[in-house]
């Protein structure tokens, strides 16, 4: 089965989270960012469910780890992937 | 309104219910009260209540939880033992859908939409169950004058009910009236639905 052809948005919110991180902080970050464009569910990534989120959304929220403690989360609708937020767990517990 | 052959007929039956329009209702809920008195004394049989052990869904005997199959058996016990084996196997329903939950929804990387769905009606059957049960001993304490013991065992199921109320609430509850849920979070999905979003690789923000 083909992978989707995701298309990849992010929201206002992600860039203000972005825009605060730490300069190595976005270096790692951008890197992951290029596996994640390829595929975001790469393992490299350790994409994972947010079932609690999940289940109040009604839609799967899923995370990618990027370093110890830096986090993406997001949702996919159709074909499109919205980053929601970036930073520690803190963004979703 | 009734006509005057209608307030003679509710005259004198009970002065407090005389309330023009609304003795279909009071009916209703007298029959109601009747029946939950007589389950609660266990003045009616099960079967003039109408627990059918045969009845489909929720009453099904497969699938209905432990404290609700004992309402179809007959009283053969004294009424304290059957409330304390009803509490226990209230108990054990918990012990088991917590167990159950682990493994299908807080801990399930597969969880999906059926998996959610069970754990809502789990939860839910369960509190019905321990309302039902804390009336039972409620009932029970009144009638055979000892309600300081049943409100010991009332305050142990509130205990429970009050976590199995949340459970509900912070898996099930809206999402914005989640306390704990980041706001950020919560602004980063109202984005979304507004159609507030950027192009991932949009210039501007080292993105």
């Amino acid at each position: 089965m083909a992978a989707p052809n995701y298309v990849f948005k992010k929201t206002l919110q992600f860039r203000r989270a972005f825009s605060a991180l730490s300069p190595a902080e976005k270096t790692l970050a951008e890197k992951a960012f290029k596996v994640f464009k390829a595929n975001p569910f790469d393992p490299s990534l350790k994409p994972h469910k947010i079932n609690r989120l999940s289940s109040l959304h009604k839609r799967t929220v899923h995370s990618i780890s990027i370093a110890a403690d830096l986090r993406v989360v997001f949702i996919i609708k159709e074909n499109i992937v919205f980053s929601l937020d970036i930073g520690s767990h803190d963004i979703y517990k | 309104m009734h006509s005057s052959k209608e307030e003679e007929k509710y005259r004198g039956e009970d002065n407090r219910f005389r309330i023009q329009g609304c003795q279909p209702f009071v009916d209703s809920v007298r029959k109601t009260c009747d029946f939950a008195r007589a389950s609660l004394t266990g003045a009616m049989s099960n079967q003039e209540l109408g627990f059918k052990p045969a009845a489909q869904g929720r009453f099904q005997r497969e699938i209905t939880p432990q404290s609700y199959r004992l309402l179809w058996q007959l009283r053969t016990q004294d009424e304290r033992s059957w409330l304390e084996s009803a509490f226990q196997d209230w108990l054990r329903n918990l012990s088991q859908h917590e167990a159950t939950s682990q493994r299908f929804v807080y801990q399930n990387q597969e969880m999906n939409d059926l998996d959610l769905r069970s754990h809502r009606g789990s939860l839910c059957a369960l509190i019905s169950d321990g309302e039902f049960l804390a009336m039972q001993y409620l009932a029970f304490g009144s009638r055979a004058g000892n309600s300081d013991e049943a409100e010991a065992t009332v305050n142990m199921i509130d205990q429970k009910l009050k976590i199995l109320l949340n459970t509900l609430f912070a898996w099930h509850g809206s999402l914005n009236d989640q306390p704990d849920v980041p706001e950020s979070f919560k602004q980063a999905l109202r984005e979304v639905e507004d159609g507030k979003v950027l192009d991932f690789d949009e210039p501007g923000d080292g993105v």
